[in-house]
């Protein structure tokens, strides 16, 4: 064989095949990816650029992350700068001109939904490592990930025309599915409306009002402040007062302050994935939120 | 909640944590006249980058060897073995004489971080807080940690308490005592077993930086007090517990993180010493 | 992690999130239009307390933080001012003012390119060279306090920059594969006056495993000397490693750099020849808190009358209050050819207010 067509059936092999896929999807959490998959089926190829696992303000700025959002047809992203110390500089490397903010290639999913915690005054970081638009840990609300995934799917079909009425379709079936998971969830979880709950951080807002639960305190006195004793008095007071059952954890976080609050208060520990691909179950959406709720319906139980 | 009142009701919510520093505060306050005096202030640094590479190991075997690293005595466990492993040869390494003993103690410490690092990149998938593995936060000390931190501590004290003097003149006078035929390398695997022993449930118990602050602070403020190794050695632990308690109760009514109220409070008893030691000039 | 939790303000939001409701359209526009169009602002601000064994102003010429021989001395060192935005759908711009003791500049300041075909990038205006690790990146991304010796000494005392045109090559290929040509007009070494310059940077990134990334780079640049076929040529050879396990906050890394630079043609031929240079380090962070690092370099000595190798060994301790701000201890032992050596001390301080974009790897 002659040297050049080697080095070029080499560089062939190299480039990922995606074989039948006719849009390279790139969405920068597992969370997204799963929407993706759901709503595309196999007419995409999608890539997800950090884990369920991670946490996703901290992903690495890795340059061959630019390299998979060059190739990308469309790259959905959280918004709300949940991705701000990592995404942008890749963007800029990436030469894709399509997926720069607010371009036709890019789909932010914050837009889709109504945020929640907004803030309405000034801030500073003087309140902790803040989120200044708002919340971005919306998909834990199966309501909001139908309205991500509707709107990707729009999005989806105006890239792709000959796929739209397949992406539509699979739209409202994943919307139909999704619905009906709901009613079952909201059934497991109708004896615990308008409880009481504790949660480690504000990442559940959106769960907590969804599921129609109260959230009355935070272990932690600021995001990522680690709590003084007293005020871990003061939450066993709150607790006991409010008769709190559950105090919410992700996987991934030390539960022995939460576990204190609870064995004082009576209430118990929840232990939630924090997104899609976060524990070794929770594959697809419908599979983490069932996993979410019966961390959350075990710990409500009398 | 800040108030002395609202303090003294809420006993359920010190009285473990607070147990807990004190205990660690006088053990490490105690050990820490050895650690000083010998130059291996890291060595609690090192010890539980050890400890944290031991649970990763454990975790990455834990389907091969049927052990179940969820259960907290099997992370204490884990934790203990490799930091005795790590402690003893260290202390060959001490007695050897090959190295400074700080410049062995550092590089432990960073090997250890580096091979954690590696060895924590293979797995990707489940997610693991390996920092609470190895260090508590002194705020909520389940009453396991408690218990594991008391034992351990008799036994780390049992030696110290019965053998003294053995262990004084092997540590601050090898050479004599050698001379003399004394079994130097049998006391100073004891004396570093001890210190192998105590730093994994002080650690889990009250954290990182109040463990290295406990062994290194109150044993420096003793040693620039008192001039007589029996005080030295009493008031070390007096101090380590002060700080430990006095450092709780403080971040109990100003509202700060305990830990690193803890270190405050440590450090604020190298002033007194210090203000002697420039006096004595 | 970054939420408010200021409770009125969850009051707000508990109130205004009545789900039914629609949100309805604002009376009178919105008023902080004018806000929106703002470009990021941010401040970032650095000063150390040095102190010197030996004086390092003579002996041994450099662009770090230094003070005088013996005494410990407070010192600023520089307050970057950065306006950041998109200035079209075309094209971004990035300014970076810089305020130091001897007076106010513009550290750099270019147009880049959003969306040029065939993975071609374009940035114009006043920029650091593509040449190397450390030199395209602002002191404040540096895990050390200071620039290395060999990059003071071969490639420019405050990094090879200048007005001028760099174009960026992304290739077709799987990995990172990027080549860098620049034209600009810098300023090298201890000199004064600009010279024509023109920098090739050839730059790759390899996933060796899951969370290893594997940077080489191969860097060269030829600037007009004063003269008639004068040259001065500088090489480097730069790599990058680092393992970050995906689910935590530590990571390692080792980096280090060789620099060449040949002088030929020069009026004095005693000054032709060829100097090499350079370092390596590595950097533990151990969690979001702390970080330790370890360096060597090795430079052409460059006080009065000292010939050979200049190497020094540095260990750091870095402690993290928060994203923003980081406290770093800095202990070198400095070593002259001829085996006179000197202990140097840094207490640095670093602070970033505001929205300073991300940075690149």
């Amino acid at each position: 064989m002659h040297p050049i067509p080697r080095l070029a059936s080499l560089l062939l092999a190299l480039v990922p095949a995606a074989a039948g896929a006719s849009l390279q999807v790139v969405t920068t959490t597992d969370g997204l990816a799963a929407l993706a998959r759901d709503v595309g089926g196999d007419r995409v190829a999608v890539t997800a650029l950090s884990h369920g696992n991670q946490d996703p303000h901290f992903v690495d700025p890795n340059p061959n992350l630019a390299v998979k959002l060059r190739d990308a047809d469309l790259l959905v992203d959280v918004g709300l700068d949940l991705e701000i110390g990592w995404l942008p500089p890749l963007v800029n490397q990436s030469r894709n001109a399509g997926i720069q903010p607010g371009n036709e290639r890019r789909f932010t999913a914050a837009s889709a939904i109504r945020v929640l915690d907004v803030p309405t005054g000034p801030v500073d970081r003087s309140l902790g490592d803040l989120h200044p638009a708002g919340n971005p840990h919306f998909l834990d609300d199966p309501r909001r990930a139908v309205e991500v995934a509707q709107a990707m799917a729009a999005k989806l079909a105006s890239l792709d025309p000959a796929g739209a009425a397949g992406y539509r379709a699979r739209a409202a079936d994943f919307a139909r599915r999704i619905g009906a998971d709901e009613q079952r969830w909201l059934a497991a979880l109708k004896p615990f409306r308008g409880q009481a709950i504790i949660a480690k951080h504000p990442t559940v807002t959106y769960l907590a009002r969804w599921a129609g639960l109260r959230i009355v305190g935070y272990l932690e006195p600021k995001p990522g402040v680690e709590p003084p004793p007293s005020h871990l008095a003061e939450m066993v007071e709150v607790a006991r007062a409010q008769k709190v059952r559950a105090i919410l954890v992700e996987t991934y976080y030390d539960t022995r302050t939460a576990a204190l609050v609870a064995k004082l208060s009576g209430a118990r520990v929840a232990s939630i994935p924090g997104d899609v691909g976060a524990s070794r179950t929770a594959t697809g959406y419908q599979a983490y939120m069932d996993e979410v709720v019966k961390a959350l319906a075990g710990a409500l139980a009398p | 909640m800040s108030g002395f009142g609202a303090f003294l009701e809420a006993r359920e919510i010190w009285q473990d944590p607070l147990l807990a520093a004190v205990i660690a505060g006088a053990l490490l306050g105690f050990l820490g006249v050895y650690v000083v005096l010998r130059r291996t202030v890291f060595v609690s640094a090192a010890l539980t980058q050890l400890s944290t590479l031991g649970l990763i190991a454990a975790i990455v075997t834990e389907e091969r060897l049927g052990v179940a690293v969820e259960r907290p005595s099997v992370q204490l466990a884990v934790a203990v073995l490799f930091s005795v492993t790590g402690a003893l040869l260290l202390g060959r390494l001490h007695a050897g004489r090959r190295l400074p003993a700080e410049a062995g103690v550092g590089m432990a410490w960073v090997l250890a971080g580096a091979a954690a690092i590696l060895a924590s990149s293979r797995f990707v998938h489940a997610a693991h807080d390996m920092d609470a593995m190895v260090f508590g936060n002194a705020v909520a000390v389940p009453l396991g940690d408690l218990l594991a931190l008391a034992g351990l501590a008799a036994v780390v004290l049992a030696p110290h308490l019965l053998f003294t003097k053995e262990l004084v003149f092997v540590a601050f006078d090898g050479e004599t005592a050698r001379a003399m035929g004394m079994p130097a390398g049998l006391w100073n695997g004891v004396l570093y077993a001890t210190l192998g022993l105590a730093i994994p449930p002080a650690a889990r118990a009250i954290g990182a930086l109040p463990t290295f602050a406990l062994l290194t602070l109150p044993a420096s403020a003793a040693l620039l007090l008192a001039g007589r190794l029996p005080r030295i050695f009493a008031l070390a632990a007096a101090l380590g517990a002060v700080a430990a308690a006095a450092g709780y109760f403080l971040s109990w009514t100003i509202q700060l993180p305990t830990g690193a109220t803890m270190v405050a409070v440590a450090g604020l008893f190298l002033v007194p010493g210090g203000v002697a030691a420039l006096l004595r000039r | 992690m970054r939420y408010v939790v200021l409770a009125g303000l969850l009051a707000a939001g508990a109130a205004a999130a009545q789900e039914p409701q629609a949100a309805a359209a604002p009376l009178g526009g919105n008023p902080f239009a004018r806000v929106l169009m703002l470009p990021d602002v941010s401040a970032i601000g650095s000063g150390a307390l040095v102190w010197n064994q030996k004086d390092v102003r003579v002996v041994s010429p450099r662009s770090d933080p230094y003070g005088p021989g013996g005494k410990v001395q407070p010192v600023f060192q520089e307050l970057e001012v950065a306006l950041q935005s998109v200035v079209d759908p075309y094209a971004r711009a990035d300014v970076f003012l810089t305020f130091h003791p001897d007076g106010a500049g513009v550290e750099e300041a270019y147009l880049t390119t959003l969306g040029l075909p065939a993975g071609l990038q374009i940035r114009a205006g006043t920029l650091k060279s593509p040449f190397g690790r450390l030199n395209q990146q602002h002191p404040h991304v540096w895990d050390f306090v200071g620039t290395p010796l060999p990059m003071a000494r071969l490639l420019a005392v405050d990094a090879l920059e200048g007005p001028g045109v760099d174009v960026a090559w992304l290739a077709p290929v799987p990995w990172f594969l990027e080549l860098h040509l620049a034209y600009q007009d810098t300023v090298p070494g201890f000199e004064t006056a600009g010279r024509r310059t023109g920098v090739a940077h050839l730059l790759q990134y390899f996933d060796v495993a899951e969370g290893t990334t594997l940077g080489v780079g191969l860097s060269a640049a030829r600037l007009d000397e004063p003269g008639a076929g004068a040259w001065r040529d500088l090489y480097g050879a730069d790599l990058f490693l680092k393992i970050r396990p995906p689910q935590g906050r530590a990571y390692l890394t080792l980096q280090g750099e060789l620099f060449a630079r040949r002088l030929s043609g020069l009026a004095d031929p005693a000054q032709d020849g060829t100097r090499l240079g350079g370092y390596l380090q590595a950097l533990w962070r151990q969690d979001a808190y702390w970080g330790y690092g370890a360096r060597w370099e090795s430079a052409p000595a460059a006080g009065p009358g000292l010939s050979g190798a200049e190497n020094r060994w540095t260990a750091l301790a870095t402690w993290y209050p928060s994203e923003f701000q980081r406290l770093r201890l800095q202990v070198s032992d400095d070593r002259l050819p001829g085996g006179s050596t000197g202990w140097e001390a840094l207490l640095a301080m670093e602070f970033i207010i505001g929205a300073h974009g991300a940075h690149p790897f």
